[in-house]
């Protein structure tokens, strides 16, 4: 059942375009998650909550029970954790079992404790718990996991299973791919020239021969891929390209700052391209090992390579040891 | 707009409960009660028993009424939009009635209470005073400077702007009264103010002669209606959390 229906909506601020091209339908259950900015994702909120009416397009909602969390909400810092919930429980009129829902939220040793004395990773958990007392159908979330620790991640997948459990469909929005993807089965990435593009998170079929992972790949000297536009077809070294990007199922070929469609799939160009120091990192990425800067690992079950572009690549955590073989670091 | 007992209930609850914790709003009835407590014991042996309870009683309830009213009101609400807690609130299917309705009446009761507590720390017994007409006149004063109090909240983005907004509503509404003696032009002028008609209700519980004039009851009901009339066009132009 589809939740919400945008149709080419745009958004117009203050002489600004911050909303373009958005065409997204939202469905019951779904897991999406949407790669924005945070100003343009408080716009998005306020067109999908009515708040605001979009410039141009359709929004087509089929519930009012949607709830907005964004990373900017504040807390009663004098009020304790039973305190605060019991307030909202009373405001929400569900009348929820509280005892049973701080265990899975894993808040139940600091429900006397006062807000004020909480870390973040409980706070954000709160705020979760605190949504999930009015059983919304659907919950639109801002960044998170921003600046949470490994062990608050770990605890906030769990208390989102749990939201996720209770019936309400939660859309997530980060400015970061690497938290989208611990958080959402679909992420769609904006961007103001494009509107949303999925990412593609399918496993592809392999179409290596067995016998191809004996085979010792020898470095090739002439290669080029094709990129085929309107009127013509433009063909790059390999070394030319910084990284391949597989958006709504089309290769990309990234060079400096633009885009090229390759007509190969990701599995045929990184077989072509492995001879050419070409790494699959990522179901949706194959990059240029030459142009990898810094690898960063913002939790313990997120990396992200940078490059010499000052582009942002997760790195896939079970390709982190492939990776460590080929480049010895 | 539509309001339902339950949430006006519950916001009731939080506020009263965040309220009783803030003390920099708390201060305002703690420093009516001291004042009257302390004015009455410096001054008591000095002045006539008739001017003393009078000046004390009005001094108290200007305090309490135009201080306590304002700041209960306008630092909250100040509060809750610097803090991003009023988004919350008013995203959790909460309407601006039902926050305006849970949130005055908190204040309302403790002022309300205060009031009848300053009758005693004046020195006035209760037999003295024409209750009905105490409590009608305290409210409506009280209402009017919650009202102005969510004015000036409306208007805030942050708490020391609320501050600076309620400053000189504050001291003209407590002092211009309180200094009505020292200048007949002064005297002129508070009479059309509601905080007026509070001293001139204690004057006249002093001296046992209070009685409700046709001027008084429009300078209320103006007060009270333009109060009303501000607040609703500034959430009508800015809304809660602009």
């Amino acid at each position: 059942m589809s939740l919400i229906d945008l149709q080419q909506v745009s958004k117009q601020l203050d002489q600004q375009l911050i909303l373009q091209k958005l065409t997204l339908t939202i469905e019951s259950q779904s897991e999406l998650g949407l790669q924005m900015t945070t100003h343009e994702s408080q716009t998005f909120f306020d067109l999908i909550v009515g708040k605001t009416l979009p410039t141009s397009g359709q929004i087509n909602a089929s519930t009012q029970s949607i709830l907005t969390l964004l990373a900017t909400d504040g807390l009663y810092d004098q009020l304790t954790v039973i305190g605060y919930l019991k307030q909202f429980n009373r405001l929400a009129g569900l009348n929820l079992a509280l005892d049973s829902l701080l265990t899975q939220f894993s808040l139940a040793d600091v429900r006397q404790q006062r807000l004020k004395q909480l870390t973040l990773d409980q706070k954000r958990r709160l705020v979760l718990l605190r949504a999930a007392l009015f059983q919304p159908t659907l919950l639109l979330i801002e960044n998170p996991l921003a600046n949470l620790s490994d062990p608050g991640i770990d605890l906030y997948l769990q208390a989102l299973a749990t939201v996720r459990k209770l019936g309400t469909t939660v859309l997530i929005t980060s400015h970061y791919l690497e938290d989208l993807l611990l958080l959402s089965t679909t992420i769609y990435r904006y961007h103001v020239k494009n509107g949303l593009e999925q990412t593609d998170l399918t496993p592809e079929q392999t179409v290596f021969d067995a016998n191809d992972s004996n085979q010792v790949k020898q470095p090739r000297s002439i290669f080029k891929v094709a990129s085929k536009l309107e009127d013509k077809t433009v063909f790059f070294s390999p070394n030319e390209i910084d990284f391949i990007e597989s958006i709504n199922g089309i290769s990309q070929l990234k060079v400096g700052s633009e885009s090229f469609p390759s007509p190969l799939t990701m599995t045929a160009l990184e077989k072509q391209l492995t001879n050419f120091g070409f790494f699959r990192c990522h179901r949706s990425y194959l990059i240029n090992l030459q142009q990898i800067a810094e690898l960063h690992s913002y939790s313990r079950n997120s990396y992200t390579l940078i490059l010499k572009s000052h582009a942002k690549i997760p790195l896939a955590r079970t390709k982190l040891t492939d990776l460590h073989d080929l480049i010895n670091f | 707009m539509t309001t339902s007992l339950r949430k006006i209930h519950a916001i009731f609850n939080l506020k009263t409960t965040l309220l009783l914790t803030n003390t920099n709003v708390m201060v305002a009835p703690g420093l009516a009660i001291g004042m009257v407590v302390i004015m009455r014991l410096l001054f008591s042996h000095k002045l006539s028993p008739n001017f003393n309870t009078g000046f004390l009683m009005g001094f108290g309830l200007l305090f309490n009424i135009v201080m306590g009213g304002i700041m209960m009101t306008s630092g909250p609400l100040a509060e809750e939009k610097e803090k991003h807690t009023l988004r919350v609130l008013m995203t959790s299917s909460v309407t601006g009635l039902d926050y305006f309705i849970g949130s005055l009446c908190p204040p309302f009761l403790i002022l309300m209470f205060t009031n009848l507590l300053i009758i005693p720390l004046a020195g006035a017994n209760f037999q003295q005073v024409p209750l009905g007409s105490y409590l009608v006149i305290t409210a409506i004063t009280t209402v009017t400077s919650l009202l102005l109090g969510s004015l000036v909240g409306l208007w805030s983005h942050n708490q020391t702007q609320a501050s600076l907004l309620s400053l000189p509503l504050i001291l003209i509404f407590t002092m211009a009264p309180s200094f009505q003696l020292l200048n007949s032009t002064l005297k002129h002028v508070v009479r059309y103010l509601y905080a007026g008609t509070v001293t001139q209700l204690a004057d006249g519980i002093a001296a046992n002669n209070f009685q409700w004039h046709g001027f008084d009851i429009l300078v209320l009901g103006l007060w009270l209606g333009l109060s009303l009339v501000a607040v609703l066009l500034a959430y009508r132009k800015n809304g809660l959390d602009a």
